[in-house]
């Protein structure tokens, strides 16, 4: 450990500082030694008096209630900006979504013949770029095209989402869903269906896609 | 006040909550403008500080580490800052002659007067030091950090605080005696109270 200089023990001792035992021994043998060191701990004592004095002084102005209003604006910009860049995706929201378009789904499937629903299997494929955007034009189911081999998948854009983008880009993520989450009535239905969501840069799910209608009908007839 | 408590309001804080951060504002404000003020010797800049300092607790609050330190002393770390960029913007390196916006203590008397007129040299003598020997004595005089958390607020070794504020204070009292030495002419009545 390296001595410190005399001086320094001086100002560690006008300002209050504890020492070791050997620094203050060197300090009262250096003091009783030289009145200038002597006095140079008087004047350090007295600056230490006079910067307390300072600190006292440098008070503050009373709160304004103006500045507390703005940073608490400024708050809350922040935590809009936070909520923006972190994506969420809303379970409550979701779930009524999905709950909406099943019970869509189902009507509009229920409704048609088998050989209809034959022909909407075979429409199942990867989403493309046409789909989306045709769903995005419509505000509604994008339709397959004629060209089986290359049938777009049937995405429905969802209700109280912000609608598709053409300028958007969206992730696309195969989830599982219990057909219990969708029973308006009650009843307990134990199957689950495959279904394909896009969902968009600010989190929230736009679009939805069932792979799999015939667990879904199967499902709801047998509940029948 | 515990630190424990601003390290709680700052976590709340993060977590969104408003009333948190206006408390921590409350409890720490007066701390973040003595620093702001006694480095720049002016009261709006102080004050512009201050906000500033609390603006930036909003972006940078998930910076703080509280085995780097107490919440007040990040705060004044982030002040140091501050400071540091308004001085450069403004060329405030000099300490500028004090202004009318600079009040100190009312004139009860001849007493009080003489007290505020010592305290405004005083306060001038330290603004005329250089930054690192003035943000050595405002931060271990005025605000009485220790040794280690000035350092840590700096970013220095400890040994480095000690000497700056060993020289600090020999500057100081040097330029002390050297006003009144010359005499220096004595300061405005608006320079030492209000």
């Amino acid at each position: 450990m390296t001595r410190r200089p005399i001086e320094e023990l001086i100002v560690g001792a006008a300002r209050g500082e504890p020492m070791e035992l050997d620094e203050r021994e060197r300090l009262a043998d250096a003091l009783a030694s030289s009145p200038q060191l002597e006095e140079n701990l008087r004047a350090q004592r007295a600056l230490t008096a006079e910067l307390a004095a300072l600190r006292a002084a440098l008070q503050p102005p009373p709160p304004s209630a103006a500045d507390e209003v703005r940073l608490r604006e400024a708050f809350r910009a922040a935590a809009l900006r936070r909520g923006a860049a972190r994506p969420r995706v809303r379970p409550r929201a979701l779930a009524a979504s999905f709950a909406a378009v099943v019970a869509l789904v189902v009507a509009v499937t229920l409704g048609r013949s088998p050989g209809d629903r034959d022909a909407a299997d075979t429409s199942v494929a990867a989403p493309t770029a046409d789909a989306t955007r045709a769903a995005a034009r419509a505000g509604a189911p994008a339709e397959p095209t004629s060209d089986a081999a290359a049938a777009p998948a049937v995405f429905y854009a969802l209700p109280y989402a912000p609608g598709l983008s053409l300028a958007g880009s969206y992730s696309l993520v195969r989830v599982r869903i219990p057909l219990a989450s969708f029973a308006a009535d009650g009843g307990v239905v134990e199957a689950s269906v495959e279904a394909d969501v896009l969902i968009g840069d600010d989190g929230i799910p736009s679009a939805i896609h069932f792979g799999d209608h015939g667990t879904l009908l199967v499902s709801r007839n047998s509940d029948r | 006040m515990p630190d424990s408590d601003d390290a709680k309001l700052l976590r709340d804080v993060l977590a969104g909550d408003e009333r948190a951060f206006v408390e921590l504002y409350r409890r720490r404000r007066p701390d973040v403008y003595r620093f702001a003020f006694a480095m720049s010797r002016s009261r709006a800049l102080a004050q512009d500080v201050t906000q500033d300092v609390f603006l930036r607790v909003l972006e940078d609050a998930a910076g703080f580490d509280s085995r780097k330190g107490s919440v007040r002393a990040w705060l004044l770390g982030c002040a140091r800052h501050v400071v540091l960029d308004r001085l450069r913007a403004e060329s405030r390196f000099v300490a500028e002659p004090a202004t009318a916006e600079e009040p100190w203590a009312p004139c009860a008397g001849e007493e009080t007067v003489v007290a505020a007129e010592r305290l405004a040299r005083l306060h001038a003598a330290m603004a005329s030091l250089p930054f690192e020997y003035r943000e050595a004595l405002a931060l271990c005089e005025i605000e009485e950090l220790s040794y280690a958390e000035a350092a840590a607020v700096i970013g220095c070794p400890i040994g480095t605080v000690r000497s700056r504020l060993h020289r600090a204070r020999a500057l100081l009292a040097a330029r002390l005696a050297e006003a009144e030495d010359a005499g220096t002419e004595p300061l405005r009545c608006n320079e030492v109270c209000s």
